[in-house]
């Protein structure tokens, strides 16, 4: 997201912007979030696993990191591996960076298909969540 | 999301689709048969990504073709099962190419143009019928119905394309891919980047 996207976002307290793609650490101490989220972005890493390690970094012991995505996409911006998969195997991609990015640093990914269906019969978007809590 | 880079996508992506089900299947059968140790590094990665395709359907059932049948039926995907069944193998199951994306340059020119409300249902009233279509849909989860649908309504005979209503919900046409750009007179928005480069896709995505 550009600055103007997130300036508007009042829930926030202060924010970066960063081409995680071009130089894929975050701005904060170690150690210094109870919760990270991605919304529907992790599609668009081009170097995940250092993006996932420096989320375990910044990751107090304990915490959790989550990542919400969709089968919606820019698919010319995300990535070949992504593009090329399905639903579930976007899962498995996400439990993957959350196995190796760093190596025994998160406990067991987690998922969940947290699709609303607002009319029985009728089939909204679908969302998905998968999770991992930082090793403490 | 821009008709135009959706039908783009769609033609660039089917034929990459077809034969990623099929080394997708390929993997499993390899799986199912205890014969995956010996599948070269794309199927080693395939195999990662359906390593529990083969107890969840059958063995033989294209994952990425399930979620839209479970959408379809309102039913869920088990998220927690697909990670529990999966074996990690010693090293990540990626290649290089599996990170490149199609548009490799600048992100900062996509993100440029702030995209304010989050729009993924739309109708068209053009259209005799509304239809609701979700533009930023990837065409690998439903790769028959919604590029079908894509296609059909975007022939140049069938609507009226560029009076739709543009604006600030409309995000710019940010890389669409030259060698299948059609006409501009049928599918030009105001303010579109159409002549902005795109490069090639990865060669991998003719095999992957």
């Amino acid at each position: 997201m550009n600055e103007a996207e997130l300036a508007r976002n009042a829930a926030l307290s202060e924010f970066a912007v960063r081409d995680l793609n071009k130089d894929p650490t975050l701005p904060y101490e170690a150690g210094s979030f109870d919760v990270i989220t991605n919304c529907v972005s992790v599609d668009y890493l081009s170097r995940p696993f250092e993006v996932f390690a420096e989320m375990h970094r910044v990751c107090k012991p304990g915490g959790v990191a989550v990542c919400a995505f969709s089968n919606r996409m820019f698919p010319t911006k995300a990535v070949a591996v992504w593009t090329g998969t399905g639903d579930e195997d976007h899962a498995r991609i996400i439990g993957s960076f959350f196995h190796y990015a760093p190596a025994d640093g998160w406990e067991m990914p987690q998922g969940k298909d947290i699709t609303t269906r607002p009319f029985i019969g009728l089939s909204g978007d679908p969302m998905y969540v998968v999770w991992a809590r930082k090793k403490k | 999301m821009c008709l135009l880079k959706v039908r783009a996508a769609a033609r660039l992506l089917g034929p990459g689709r077809t034969s990623s089900r099929l080394t997708t299947s390929r993997s499993v059968a390899a799986l199912a048969t205890g014969a995956g140790e010996s599948s070269g590094p794309l199927n080693r990665r395939r195999a990662l990504l359906a390593a529990g395709g083969a107890a969840l359907a059958g063995g033989l059932t294209p994952p990425t073709s399930r979620p839209a049948i479970a959408a379809a039926a309102g039913k869920k995907i088990d998220v927690q099962r697909l990670l529990d069944e999966v074996t990690w193998p010693p090293t990540p199951p990626f290649e290089g190419d599996d990170f490149k994306r199609f548009d490799e340059s600048d992100d900062a020119f996509f993100y440029d143009s702030p995209r304010f409300g989050k729009r993924e249902t739309r109708f068209f009233p053009s259209h005799p019928i509304p239809i609701p279509i979700h533009l930023s849909s990837h065409p690998s989860s439903h790769p028959t119905f919604v590029s079908s649908l894509l296609i059909r309504l975007q022939s140049p005979t069938s609507t009226t394309w560029p009076s739709r209503p543009t604006g600030p919900s409309w995000p710019p046409i940010s890389s669409p891919p030259p060698a299948v750009a059609p006409p501009s007179s049928t599918c030009a928005l105001p303010g579109s980047r159409t002549t902005r480069n795109a490069t090639a896709p990865p060669a991998s995505w003719a095999s992957a």
